[in-house]
């Protein structure tokens, strides 16, 4: 009975509910309304409206993967450029935000491995500073230096999940893995974060 | 003591604080770009989000403190749920028969060669279907019997080489048909039936943007996939309802009779005994300087709107699996790193620091 009441309903257009499932995270109804009357091309609005809805979010992952405003900034930026230039050529313009979380990702990657062979300006000094000599400060300053010291994925995946919050299955296509390497990196990444806080004695 | 991931979170709090719409570079494209001009929020939003994210420190904390405390005296006796459940171990592939009330493992389910992704619990609480991984997309499927004191007899295969690793799993209760899927394989849903071994895959309209979670409903001939796409928020799908005949080989091309809206993304969920609704966990809108989510279980009736109503808001992040038994009443679900039960509405912890991927009981 159930059933064919539901088959009744089916009439809904498909095209529309296609559209409206396509719209990756929108704020307000405007905005989907907005969205909905124009097809997906390549569109500096439509990559502006995204960069002021995501930019935030994004930098802050850019920033605590790399520890410095000006390059997280770069690295945001130039994920945002890319996306504007690829735009025609996305699969599903539904997944872009997928796409620049993944892309910020790879910037991240990319300047910390140029970062090996030169000290980055603003990461942790052996000595706390004046600052820092209050409790909080030197305990964050710690975390911090020791998530910097993880594995690339397992930085991302911890970062990923409980920084922001990502369900294991966004975070699997964000790193385009599956669900299960999400949750063994993670896993591995927490002891291991774990281990390096007792040897610098920031265990709580 | 304050665990790793509110250590991590403070930390990437503090080095993020200063970051405002406000203080963010405009975008810059080639061409026609219109710029962004300044943003939301003045001169408060530092000071408001810092309140907002010492206020949702404190409310995680809180919460944690109080919900994951194991249950105290009197001892809690299972209000009639099912006395075991079956875990599958993300790292080792290796699965086993975990006692329901303690969490304790009391055996170790096949052989170390076999890697196992997912399980399912037939309505007899007896009867357990676990997938297996032979390559990146195949995969095979065992029938697992438990006697009364929760010992496995010796498994068999059913439905021989499947062509999917199936990530979710999926029985009817009386564990004639099975539905696979699959984050990775196209297509992404397999339908088999265990006695005939007849099997049928296909790929519905939800079912393409991302991760899905099948469920059946009581009489066998209805299954609920839950299936939001990741990148789509509030108002997004939450489900196809598909019809079942009852010969799989009989279905058709598009056998999705309802899509269901939501508010919110829902990843995992379940069809209530009723079988027009189904249970999901939905995680809200996020919001804050944390991007902090809001967690509820809710019931979702199976009509095109599928307003859901809350049955309980869960006071804590991460929530991943779902998993119920037949009566709909006792709920077993990942946490972060915890395993946690509902019965009735009332949430226990049962493990610490799980390495399972899967559960059914």
């Amino acid at each position: 009975m159930m059933i064919a009441a539901i088959g009744q309903n089916r009439a809904r257009s498909e095209a529309t509910s296609t559209r409206r499932r396509r719209l990756s995270r929108v704020k307000s109804k405007s905005e989907v309304r907005r969205l909905e009357a124009s097809p997906g091309e390549p569109d500096a609005a439509e990559v502006t409206r995204l960069y002021q809805a995501h930019a935030l979010e994004l930098t802050r992952l850019a920033l605590v993967m790399v520890g410095e405003r000006q390059t997280a900034e770069d690295v945001v930026q130039e994920a945002f450029l890319g996306l504007y230039r690829r735009w025609n050529r996305l699969r599903d313009p539904a997944k872009a935000l997928t796409y620049l979380r993944s892309s910020v990702l790879n910037g991240c990657r990319s300047v910390l491995r140029r970062r090996r062979f030169r000290r980055p300006p603003d990461l942790p000094s052996a000595a706390p500073s004046a600052e820092s000599v209050v409790l909080g400060d030197e305990e964050r300053r710690l975390v911090m230096g020791g998530l910097r010291r993880l594995p690339h994925r397992q930085r991302e995946a911890l970062v990923l999940r409980y920084v922001f919050d990502l369900s294991e299955r966004e975070i699997a296509q964000v790193m385009q893995v599956s669900r299960g390497t999400v949750k063994s990196t993670t896993a591995r990444g927490r002891a291991a974060l774990g281990r390096l806080l007792e040897e610098t004695g920031a265990d709580e | 003591m304050r665990t790793i991931e509110e250590r991590l979170r403070d930390a990437a709090a503090a080095q993020t604080a200063d970051l405002t719409n406000e203080t963010l570079r405009p975008l810059t494209l080639p061409n026609r770009s219109r710029l962004p001009r300044g943003g939301r929020g003045g001169r408060w939003a530092v000071p408001a989000f810092a309140c907002v994210a010492v206020a949702a420190v404190v409310i995680v904390a809180v919460s944690l403190t109080q919900a994951l405390r194991p249950a105290p005296a009197p001892p809690f006796t299972g209000a009639g749920g099912p006395p075991y459940f079956v875990a599958v171990d993300h790292d080792t592939g290796r699965a086993a028969v975990h006692d329901a009330l303690t969490g304790k493992a009391i055996a170790a389910i096949g052989p170390t060669s076999r890697h196992y992704t997912a399980v399912a619990a037939a309505r007899d609480r007896r009867t357990f279907f676990l997938a297996t991984t032979t390559g990146k997309c195949a995969g095979q499927i065992y029938r697992l019997r438990l006697s009364a004191d929760g010992s496995p007899t010796p498994e068999t295969q059913v439905g021989g080489s499947l062509p999917m690793a199936a990530d979710e799993l999926a029985t009817t209760p009386d564990g004639g048909r099975l539905a696979l899927t699959s984050d990775t394989c196209n297509p992404n849903l397999l339908l088999v039936d265990t006695r005939t071994g007849t099997r049928k895959s296909f790929e519905a309209a939800n079912l393409g943007n991302g991760p899905v979670t099948p469920s059946w409903s009581a009489d066998g001939h209805t299954l609920v996939v839950v299936a939001t796409n990741p990148d789509t928020g509030a108002g997004g799908g939450l489900a196809d309802v598909l019809q079942v005949p009852a010969s799989i080989a009989d279905i058709g091309a598009h056998p999705i009779l309802l899509q269901v809206s939501g508010d919110g993304t829902a990843d995992y969920g379940v069809v209530a005994p009723d079988g027009r609704s189904v249970i999901v966990t939905v995680q809200g809108e996020k919001h804050g300087p944390d991007d902090a989510a809001d967690y509820t279980l809710q019931r979702v009736p199976l009509t095109p709107s599928g307003r859901g109503s809350v049955i309980a808001r869960m006071p804590y992040r991460g929530w991943e699996d779902l998993t119920a038994d037949a009566t709909g009443d006792h709920l077993l679900a990942r946490v972060g790193e915890n395993l946690v039960r509902v019965d009735n509405g009332k949430v226990r912890l049962l493990w610490k620091n799980t390495p399972w991927i899967d559960v059914a009981w």
